[in-house]
């Protein structure tokens, strides 16, 4: 961000020595195609058409510029970012799309989707989600968020508006299209939301991102925060690395057990084994299953050794409270239709034991 | 064959011949053999010799060096237009095979030392050079490219649109460049028949140079070359198209340094196996990697124990013996007063005072996935794989950098790395880095530390 600043800086240097020689067409190009970052030739045509006058050009560049963006509005946008904002006790977290990575490495990019995640948290924070629910991860509305009025400030963009607008500025200048794909929301009433970021360039921007609640079943003692939150990095990561679908056995639903269970008979019904051991390969098959994808009985990743329920136990017994995990989310960028239909909180969410 | 060397950087065609050449190293006179499992690793440098061999059995006469370039630039720019336009344009000459643009476009995915990588190679000549060129999609792509070597780039065109001028994220095309060791850069100012004005079009040049300038590229001397790729492709309007194509491939002879041939560094050769013949002494055999060899030069054995000084008495191939071994020659060494045990695989054969050897490095590396074959879990700092080095098989240490707290397959990542004995180690060396035997992860050193 330096970086661009000081090219900012050098180019406006530049300019500033254009106008004081008595604004030539040229510095003008060169200072509204600076204010604006639009394409070349519609700076320059902005300022023909209004006469050379900046601030009517520029009024034009903007309008032409949403025009342009809606034409690319149908293009593939898979790769992009997920941004994350945290107050104690609560997260948000968005992902915006692009079409290349190399626009995720842009700090413009990277403002407006800091911007955004900084808009979501706010967005829920007023609403104050289900004040009811002791932890909880709910699907924050687009529509809501694309409304909420932010403010850019960046020396390529400095814009206030909705966040609809935000984005829509922030694709004109891109040239790519840009997507508000989905937002979260994440939150405990009861102890502390941990988070990590996976393949993060920047505070708060990731790839893959792992979220979880860590909750105190008696609120009237106080906790060793540090030790919490340290932990519960960690079983971020293990979320991030490991990929479960399910918080807990009872959380895997009777459709996905049943599906389970109808392949690992069709495997080994070829095999002419009496029934009893039949069934007994099915049930260890299943555990197996169990042991891939339901977090509280996975192997812990940075300790093959013990399970992340162990690793719970051991911090309530550290802790000095008895502490859960409320509910988990893993969001990776550009993810499949069908990942994200499985990431639905309905099913990711649950509350242990 | 082997004196058809004449050296070219890897290329994927050389890759389908790795078989082939280890068929041939068993015929050699002193009856060795050579392991199978880290014939992708050597690729690279080798069979460039079989690779000239293979290319002139199709152009007859081929003496001309060859180059990798790549295309980068913003999505609606023309990059692939342009690439097309630059195999058609020199396919009228006879030069290239033109491609269509639709079989650029799609970026098929490669394999590439068992890595997937989506990019799209096309093929062509100038007078003066043989140029394999890329074009990928995305930065993660062009990133793989350079650690698996699979086409480093000796130059890049960097494709703006003139309407357009530079984007916000040209920053991050210019910055890959740098990150990929792209050492030289020249542009194509694209669609200049879209701008009527020919200031607006100096405009666009200045900030296009300042832009380089900023992030160290020598902005004022890079040629940027103004043309339309659609008219080029087209046939139509010859001065901004066809012209224009032959200019900017003429930067590109001009101004894209060569990379140093390999004949011309000092000679070394990774130690593939040791044998000792009765009556005549210790032999090692390998692949020469860069440089020449001749009966009477004198040698340095570096790496894994203490250096070692002696006196190469032959060089023998396919049971003749050679005038010289050079580059990308599977040869064997008779080596004066050495005994079988002084010397072992994993040791390099080299000039001497040419090679140090190194522990602790920095470099850049990609975690294959799971469906590559590679690991199926993520690691952390003070994971300790083997890391496969020319022909050394050495424990080391991953030292991740401090915002990086985890690595998982499918990441690419710069960590320093720490091994257990000194090894013969450059810059740009590339490594796997492997598992039981299993590769699971490709790097390339950025920087030697100690």
């Amino acid at each position: 961000m330096n970086h661009l600043g000081r090219v900012v800086r050098q180019v406006s240097q530049r300019s500033r020595s254009y106008s004081t020689e008595g604004a030539s067409p040229t510095a003008l190009i060169r200072q509204l195609r600076e204010k604006s970052s639009a394409p070349m030739k519609d700076v320059k045509t902005a300022l023909v058409q209004c006469n050379w006058d900046m601030e009517a050009a520029f009024t034009e560049l903007r309008k032409k510029g949403l025009a342009a963006v809606s034409k690319k509005a149908s293009r593939a946008a898979t790769e992009g970012l997920l941004a994350l904002c945290e107050k104690p006790g609560m997260a948000s977290i968005i992902e915006l799309n692009s079409e290349t990575d190399f626009v995720a490495r842009n700090d413009v990019f990277q403002h407006l989707a800091s911007r955004v995640a900084q808009a979501a948290l706010s967005l829920c924070e007023t609403e104050s989600t289900s004040p009811g629910h002791p932890s909880d991860t709910s699907v924050i509305d687009l529509h809501a968020l694309e409304s909420v009025r932010i403010k850019l400030d960046h020396p390529k963009l400095t814009r206030e508006g909705t966040v609809q607008e935000a984005i829509q500025e922030a694709a004109s200048i891109i040239g790519e299209n840009l997507k508000l794909r989905r937002a979260f929301h994440v939150c405990s009433n009861s102890g502390l939301v941990s988070s990590y970021l996976h393949a993060s360039l920047q505070p708060g921007l990731g790839k893959t991102a792992g979220l979880l609640t860590l909750n105190m079943k008696d609120g009237s003692v106080k906790a060793p925060l540090q030790l919490m939150s340290s932990v519960g990095e960690s079983l971020a990561m293990h979320i991030v690395a490991a990929r479960p679908l399910f918080l807990s056995k009872e959380c895997v639903t009777k459709e996905v057990w049943e599906h389970e269970k109808s392949i690992i008979l069709s495997q080994v019904s070829g095999s002419n084994k009496p029934e009893q051991i039949l069934n007994k390969m099915v049930e260890g098959r299943l555990r197996k299953y169990v042991e891939e994808v339901v977090l509280l009985d996975q192997k812990f990743a940075m300790n093959d050794k013990i399970t992340v329920q162990q690793v719970v136990e051991d911090l309530s017994k550290q802790a000095g409270v008895a502490v859960e995990i409320g509910c988990y989310l893993r969001m990776e960028v550009g993810e499949t239709t069908e990942r994200e239909e499985s990431m639905q909180p309905t099913e990711a969410v649950a509350q242990a034991g | 064959m082997a004196a058809a060397a004449i050296v070219y950087r890897s290329s994927r065609v050389s890759r389908c011949f790795s078989q082939p050449r280890l068929a041939f190293c068993g015929l050699s006179s002193f009856d060795y053999h050579v392991t199978t499992q880290n014939a992708w690793l050597e690729d690279e440098v080798c069979l460039l010799g079989l690779y000239s061999w293979r290319r002139n059995m199709a152009t007859f006469a081929r003496t001309k060096p060859h180059m990798n370039i790549g295309t980068i630039g913003h999505v609606d720019h023309g990059k692939t237009t342009l690439t097309a336009a630059i195999t058609k344009v020199l396919s009228d000459e006879g030069k290239a095979k033109a491609v269509a643009f639709d079989e650029i476009d799609k970026a098929p995915e490669e394999k590439a030392r068992g890595i997937t990588i989506a990019t799209a190679h096309v093929e062509y000549e100038t007078e003066k050079r043989h140029y394999a060129h890329v074009d990928c999609p995305g930065h993660a792509d062009y990133v793989k490219n350079m650690i698996t070597g699979a086409a480093q780039m000796d130059g890049g065109i960097l494709v703006v649109s003139a309407p357009d001028g530079a984007m916000p994220q040209t920053k991050e095309h210019i910055l890959l460049a740098r990150q990929v060791g792209v050492p030289s850069l020249v542009c194509f100012l694209n669609k200049v028949d879209a701008v009527d004005d020919e200031e607006l079009l100096d405009i666009v040049e200045m900030e296009l140079r300042e832009l380089l300038s900023f992030y160290k590229f020598p902005g004022d001397d890079i040629p940027i070359v103004r043309g339309s790729a659609l008219h080029a492709l087209n046939g139509t309007n010859n001065e901004i198209g066809k012209n224009a194509i032959l200019k900017l491939m003429q930067a590109v002879d001009d101004y894209i340094p060569e990379p140093t041939r390999v004949l011309d560094k000092p000679f070394l050769m990774p130690i593939e196996d040791v044998f000792s013949i009765q009556g005549r002494g210790t032999v090692v055999t390998g692949r020469v990697e860069q440089g020449i060899i001749k009966p009477g030069d004198e040698v340095e054995v570096v790496g894994l124990k203490n250096n070692l000084k002696s006196t190469v008495t032959g060089v023998e191939m396919f049971k003749k013996s050679l005038d010289n071994g050079q580059a990308g020659d599977n040869v064997g060494l008779l080596m004066r007063g050495l005994k079988r045990d002084d010397v072992e695989r994993g040791q390099v054969v080299c000039k001497p005072g040419t090679v140090k050897t190194y522990k602790k490095f920095e470099a850049e590396i990609y975690v294959l996935t799971k469906e590559e074959g590679g690991r199926h879990t993520a690691f952390f700092s003070n994971y300790r794989p083997q890391f496969y080095m020319r022909t050394a098989d050495v424990t080391g240490k991953v030292e991740l950098p401090e915002n990086v707290k985890m690595v998982m397959p499918g990441d690419n990542v710069t960590a320093t790395f720490e091994l257990i004995t000194p090894v013969p180690i450059d810059a740009g060396q590339r490594f796997a880095l492997r598992e039981g035997g299993r590769t699971v992860g490709a790097g390339v050193v950025s920087k030697l530390i100690s």
